[in-house]
């Protein structure tokens, strides 16, 4: 496929236009060439715009009280992040940026090898230039109980979202979670990435988005805390990353 | 207890504390969104009485759905206005009166226009900003493409209504369409 006939069928794709034998040509590309997923994305992107460029018009006031009122209430407060055998499914690799996806691949591979190893390899990987505009980090293990547990985040400054792959980290009782914190200068606390819950092996892979937005990924830590989260951390510290 | 929301809290962030049942957190996101979701919802139906149905519906569904979104797929404002259009466009389509559809907005739009949300003012200048770099980058799209786009985004025809309609052959159609989102996409580019 042409870039030519990669920009037409991402365009009329992005306005619906697709019939369904070059929807399933598209697709098919996308999946031989992942990385085209970025010309679609920009496509998508552009088409919402054109939402901007109709004339303003402010809605009637009564209206966000018949929304308001018309919310269904929920049948139970979820917690900051689903649970751990939810976040699971949750985190399907399919909706990962591929380049997240290919360099949390490509990092995880290595968490068997020893921390110091994983980050000299690291290191040889971001001088190749294969991590640009990616951080990448290796969470060890500060807890006594726990000495063999171990993550590594791979961290998308461009898209504000990374991923982080944790290791023999025992799950937790129901009423208790683990919280990752992004500690970015710009904020005197650190940043809140949400709660998780390891499987049953100790294993996750937990897709985050900071609750505010990351200049500087620092440094990546996880905690032991409520199951709901909180907004500062209260509990021990189980993982942390080295800073920079 | 309610977190506290502030003009930088992301949008994302709202949708997430919307998903744990932060109403507080949701009704900053409408005054967020509903102008322009109101807004498209007028252009597409020209009605905004049935404008006013279809967002109310809208912000129904980003609250029923709000634990399931992915912010790794969309931001939350490009799935907003995907429900949107879709919402308007399935309403255009199963109304039989095809000609009222393509009336544009009319008086008692203008007038309903007077009693302004409340939006946050930085918010609003912001996006007021940028919808004048869109609506400018817009209009400067050669005619034929701008028509061409206007056609599949507002009133959801298809590749080969639009063809009948510009009474031009299919690949014209298709190619107008590239050219054109091709053209607005790089003029945007860095400029939002």
């Amino acid at each position: 496929m042409t870039r030519e006939q990669l920009d037409e069928l991402a365009a009329l794709d992005t306005l619906g236009l697709l019939d369904a034998g070059d929807k399933r040509a598209l697709e098919q590309h996308l999946r031989n060439h992942p990385a085209d997923r970025e010309v679609v994305a920009r496509f998508s992107e552009t088409a919402v715009e054109l939402a901007c460029a109709v004339e303003q018009i402010a809605p009637p006031p009564g209206l966000k009280s018949r929304v308001m009122a018309s919310l269904p209430e929920r049948r139970q407060a979820p917690a900051l992040a689903p649970a751990a055998d939810e976040a699971s499914k949750v985190v399907s690799f399919r909706w990962i940026p591929w380049t997240l996806a290919a360099s949390l691949a490509l990092v995880s591979g290595l968490l068997v090898q020893s921390n110091l190893r994983l980050r000299s390899d690291i290191v040889a990987l971001e001088k190749q230039g294969a991590l640009d505009n990616l951080h990448i980090a290796v969470l060890s293990s500060i807890v006594e109980g726990s000495p063999d547990a171990r993550a590594v985040c791979v961290w998308d400054e461009g898209r504000q979202i990374g991923v982080l792959k944790v290791e023999n980290l025992p799950p937790v009782p129901a009423e208790k979670a683990y919280q990752l914190w992004v500690v970015d200068p710009k904020y005197g606390d650190p940043v809140n990435g949400g709660v998780f819950n390891t499987l049953a092996d100790g294993s996750i892979k937990y897709q985050f988005e900071p609750s505010l937005p990351i200049a500087q990924a620092n440094v990546f830590a996880v905690s032991l805390e409520r199951k709901e989260g909180v907004r500062k951390a209260e509990g021990p510290m189980v993982l942390i990353s080295k800073g920079p | 207890m309610p977190t506290e929301v502030t003009a930088t809290t992301s949008d994302a962030e709202l949708l997430r504390l919307s998903a744990g049942g932060d109403k507080g957190a949701f009704s900053a996101l409408y005054d967020r969104f509903s102008r322009p979701l109101f807004s498209l919802a007028v252009k597409v139906l020209s009605n905004a009485s049935e404008a006013e149905d279809v967002v109310q519906e809208v912000f129904v569904e980003l609250w029923e759905k709000a634990p399931e979104f992915d912010a790794a797929r969309a931001k939350p404002f490009t799935w907003a206005v995907c429900i949107t259009r879709n919402k308007a466009i399935d309403r255009v389509r199963s109304r039989s009166r095809r000609g009222a559809i393509l009336e544009r907005a009319s008086v008692d739009i203008a007038d309903r226009s007077l009693g302004s949300a409340s939006v946050d003012s930085r918010e609003s200048a912001w996006f007021n900003e940028s919808a004048g770099i869109i609506r400018e980058a817009f209009v400067e799209l050669p005619e034929d493409q701008r028509t061409a786009i206007e056609l599949a985004f507002f009133e959801g025809l298809s590749q080969s209504q639009i063809a009948e309609r510009l009474s031009q052959p299919l690949g014209t159609v298709k190619a107008r369409i590239r050219r054109g989102l091709s053209r607005l996409r790089d003029r945007l580019a860095g400029k939002l």
